[in-house]
């Protein structure tokens, strides 16, 4: 039992050096070695002050994040060149080991903010707009096959430095790939997608899913994406089908499980306040 | 914290014409999953036609059998309605297919009273009915001890898609989960997750909106930025409003 806890604790110390040594090559976070470690479910991390890094034990995934970066607090929010915050992402994207090749856009979005005040007379006060941060945000497509679920992301603080790193880019295996190129062949072939009432097919494109970044579990399917335009102009949330080659919706993505504890209807009025 | 969630996919089976959105029962089932884990106690989580728009309008949203200002937090996730373009004075609406308390159609502006009661947080996953031109005739009004709303601002081909991700990672990064998962995985207050994850699976164009009310500017702000569900913080004299957006 004690060489078990020792063999433990040399795991333990080697994952903790191996992340303190990602987290200075991909968020340039300097944390000291013996820093706080800690694991759960599947993912690892370190963390030394504001700073925290954790990574995926499942997956190529990792959090860089300074808990005090963003506009309305201390390490405050970058909001300048574009070019800076593309280059720096790309970056972190090489250090991670993520293949170059399959960024198929990086985009900077900004984040604005506005603020009003209610006046004695009950009208209101409109502050002009201001820029209160930028990220930047890089999406995935291998060999022209789009990985929708795929993304990495980076804001930076006013000091340039590492504010929020998430980069979630999980390894499309080999079956899978060769479905989606397959499903790409279905739709280039004239393929049609189911009818739906209500609504006409807008777009149809092959691609991959898969499980998002904060989740218990890595599903992973290549599929036909469908989004149907509603008739109704004015109706929004587009439907969207993700659909096999049999034209069968795919299985949900697992994130977390558990027993769903719900009501079973029909739901009976508990007051005579509903219309 | 208590919740609630309702979801809507039934549109058309119950002659409301449609499209149906198939991904949010599952949403809502990850999103109950997430505040379930981290130790919050759900109190209704109705489907399809057991959404009633009465649980959006003032007055029947107190009904205790479902109304979305009975519990501390509330997820709708279904179609919202809007114009197309929206102008400053168009209203925006929440649209359910229920099978009691209708008019299915909800007219946020004119009919919806938040956090009168319990609510503080309300998150809308139904595309635009937080349309940025117009937020001063449909949310400033709304605001009657709820914290922080979020939603949408788009047009018909600048819309959300139906798809779970957003509520199921809202639930992930909002609801505190037990330590060490609580830094192992990002835990953000409500503005920064739904800056996070509101833009995705939506088309070019479309803006993820958090909105908060304050007793004055920077408590406004301070909220609109800072505010976890977690907080803790009393309910806001709304005589200012700060709201943040990002557009994908």
């Amino acid at each position: 039992m004690a060489a078990n806890n020792q063999a433990i604790q040399r795991s333990i110390a080697a994952e903790s050096d191996r992340l303190v040594d990602l987290a200075a090559k991909v968020a340039q976070y300097r944390l000291p070695s013996g820093c706080e470690f800690a694991h759960a479910k599947n993912i690892a991390g370190v963390r030394y002050g504001d700073l925290s890094f954790s990574s995926r034990t499942d997956s190529l995934t990792v959090f860089a994040r300074n808990v005090d970066y963003g506009p309305a607090r201390e390490a405050g929010a970058y909001t300048g060149s574009e070019k800076l915050l593309i280059s720096r992402l790309r970056g972190a994207l090489r250090a991670a080991e993520v293949p170059l090749k399959e960024v198929s856009a990086i985009e900077v979005q900004d984040e604005l903010g506005r603020a009003a005040e209610r006046t004695s007379n009950g009208r209101y006060r409109m502050e002009e707009p201001q820029l209160l941060a930028r990220v930047a945000i890089a999406r995935r497509a291998i060999g022209g096959l789009p990985v929708w679920s795929s993304s990495a992301s980076l804001g930076l603080t006013k000091d340039r430095t590492v504010g929020d790193l998430q980069i979630h880019w999980p390894e499309v295996s080999k079956a899978v790939l060769r479905e989606a190129r397959l499903l790409a062949d279905l739709v280039a072939g004239g393929w049609q997608p189911p009818e739906q009432k209500g609504a006409r097919p807008e777009s149809l494109e092959a691609g991959v899913v898969h499980s998002p970044a904060v989740a218990f579990f890595l599903d992973m399917r290549a599929c036909v994406r469908v989004i149907y335009g509603a008739e109704d102009p004015t109706l929004r949330r587009k439907l969207v089908l993700y659909l096999d080659r049999h034209g069968e919706p795919i299985p949900v993505l697992r994130t977390i499980e558990g027993p769903d504890e719900r009501q079973s209807g029909p739901r009976q009025a508990a007051s005579s306040s509903a219309d | 914290m208590r919740y609630s969630t309702g979801c809507v996919r039934d549109y058309v089976p119950n002659g409301c014409g449609g499209p149906d959105l198939p991904a949010t029962i599952p949403e809502g089932q990850k999103f109950r999953l997430w505040y379930n884990f981290a130790g919050h106690t759900i109190v209704t989580a109705w489907e399809n036609g057991d959404v009633w728009g009465s649980d959006f309008r003032d007055g029947g949203d107190n009904d205790g059998s479902g109304g979305s200002d009975i519990a501390e937090l509330y997820l709708f996730a279904g179609h919202g309605s809007c114009q197309n373009p929206p102008s400053a004075t168009d209203p925006d609406f929440i649209v359910v297919c229920g099978n009691f308390g209708t008019p299915n159609t909800v007219n946020i502006g004119s009919q919806s009273r938040w956090g009168n009661n319990q609510l503080n947080f309300l998150f809308v996953d139904a595309s635009c009915p937080m349309d940025l031109v117009s937020l001063s005739n449909n949310w400033f009004p709304v605001f009657r001890g709820l914290h922080v709303a979020t939603g949408h601002s788009g047009t018909s081909s600048a819309d959300a898609l139906d798809s779970d991700v957003r509520g199921d990672a809202m639930g992930a990064r909002t609801a505190g989960l037990p330590f060490p998962l609580s830094w192992l995985f990002p835990h953000q207050s409500v503005g920064d997750a739904w800056m996070a994850v509101g833009t995705e699976d939506v088309q070019s164009g479309c803006s993820a909106v958090a909105m908060a009310a304050g007793v004055d500017r920077d408590d406004a702000i301070n909220r609109r930025h800072n505010e976890f569900t977690t907080s803790g913080w009393p309910d806001p004299t709304p005589n200012w409003f700060a709201w943040r957006w990002r557009t994908a």
